[in-house]
C-alpha cells in the first residue's frame, strides 16, 4: 500500500498549522503596536513584512518537501 | 483531465559535456546582462547634481545602504557592494520570472517533447545553494579574521552548546537557500496550475502576488547577509546591535 500520496498532503497540511499560527500573532502584535504608535506606522510595516517572511519560510520547507514527494509519486 | 504540474527541477537544453545548461542558466544570463545594460547605461555622464536617469538609481542605492546601515550599524558599509549586488540580482531574477511567457511558454522540441525555453532563475537550487555558499563563506572569512581563536572555541565549548551552535551555523546556508527557492518556485507553480484549472483571474492575481513575493524575497536575503556579516565581524556575537542580533538565531 503506497501511502506516498499521504505523505504530500500530510507534510504541507501539517508543516502549515505552525506558521500561520505565527504569521497570525505577528500581524496582531504589529496591528496592536501601530494602532498605539501610528506615527511609526510606516517603519512598523516594513519591518512586519520581513517578520512574516521569516515565520512563512518554514510553511516554504514544509511546502518544498511536498513538492519533492509529488514528484516521486508522478 | 491531465494536469501538467511543472517539476521543481529545472530542464536542461543542452549540454556542453559536463556542463548542463538549463531554462534558468538560460534566464539568470538574461538578467546579468540586463544588470550589466543598466548600470553602464545609468551611470554614464555621472555629474554632481545627477539628472533623472542618475537620481533614479540613486534612490535605489541609498535605500539599500540606509536598510544595510539599519542593520549592521556604521561597520555594515564594507558589506554593502556584496549585500547590494545580491538584492539586485535576486531582485531583476525574479522579476524576469513574473515577465509573461517565461515558464509557461512550451516550444516542440525534439521526439515531440515540450521544452520550456525559459524559468525563473532563483527556481533552481543550484542557484539560490551558490549565492547563499557565498554568503556562507564570506562570513567564516570575516568571522575568522575578526578572532579566529575566539571563534573556533565558540563551536567547541561549552560541550553541548558548542555543537549546537556549529549545527545552527552550518544550516544557515540551507535555510537562505531553501527560503529563497521554496518562495520562487512555489509561486511558479501556483501560476502554472492555476493556468490549467482557473484560467480566468486567478493566473493574474497570483502573478501580481509573485511581483510582491519578488522584492520581499530579495530584501529578506539582503537583509540576512547583512545581519550575518555583522554578528561574524562583532566577536563572538557581543555587543549586540540594538536588537538585530536576535534575527540570526532564526532558522
Amino acid at each position: 500500500m503506497d501511502l506516498t500520496p499521504l505523505a504530500v498532503s500530510l507534510a504541507i497540511g501539517l508543516g502549515a498549522i505552525g506558521p500561520g499560527i505565527g504569521v497570525g500573532l505577528i500581524g496582531y502584535k504589529a496591528m496592536e503596536a501601530m494602532g498605539r504608535n501610528p506615527d511609526a506606522i510606516g517603519t512598523m510595516s516594513l519591518w512586519m513584512i520581513i517578520g512574516m517572511a521569516f515565520a512563512e519560510a518554514i510553511a516554504i520547507y514544509a511546502l518544498v518537501v511536498a513538492f519533492t514527494l509529488f514528484g516521486k509519486v508522478h | 483531465m491531465e494536469l501538467h504540474v511543472p517539476d521543481i527541477k529545472p530542464e536542461v537544453l543542452v549540454t556542453f559535456g559536463t556542463l548542463a545548461v538549463t531554462n534558468t542558466l538560460l534566464t539568470s544570463f538574461i538578467a546579468v546582462i540586463l544588470l550589466l545594460v543598466g548600470a553602464i547605461a545609468l551611470t554614464r555622464k555621472m555629474q554632481l547634481i545627477p539628472g533623472r536617469r542618475q537620481m533614479a538609481i540613486e534612490i535605489v542605492i541609498q535605500g539599500l545602504l540606509s536598510l544595510c546601515e539599519q542593520t549592521g550599524g556604521q561597520a555594515a558599509r564594507t558589506y554593502f557592494p556584496l549585500v547590494a549586488t545580491l538584492f539586485l540580482y535576486i531582485l531583476v531574477a525574479n522579476w524576469i520570472g513574473v515577465v509573461p511567457g517565461v515558464g509557461s511558454f512550451h516550444i516542440e522540441g525534439p521526439n515531440h517533447t515540450e521544452i520550456t525555453p525559459l524559468r525563473g532563475a532563483n527556481s533552481d537550487l543550484s542557484m539560490t545553494l551558490a549565492m547563499a555558499l557565498l554568503v556562507f563563506l564570506f562570513v567564516q572569512f570575516t568571522a575568522l579574521k575578526a578572532g579566529p581563536k575566539a571563534y573556533i572555541m565558540k563551536f567547541l565549548w561549552p560541550p553541548f552548546i558548542g555543537q549546537l551552535e556549529l549545527i545552527s551555523e552550518l544550516v544557515r546556508p540551507i535555510s537562505l537557500s531553501m527560503r529563497l527557492f521554496g518562495n520562487i518556485v512555489a509561486g511558479f507553480i501556483l501560476v502554472e496550475v492555476a493556468l490549467q484549472l482557473v484560467p480566468a483571474g486567478i493566473p493574474i492575481i497570483a502573478l501580481f502576488f509573485e511581483l510582491f513575493v519578488g522584492v520581499i524575497q530579495a530584501l529578506i536575503f539582503a537583509i540576512l547577509a547583512v545581519a550575518f556579516l555583522t554578528l561574524a565581524a562583532a566577536s563572538h556575537g557581543g555587543g549586540a546591535e540594538h536588537g538585530e542580533a536576535s534575527e540570526s538565531h532564526e532558522h
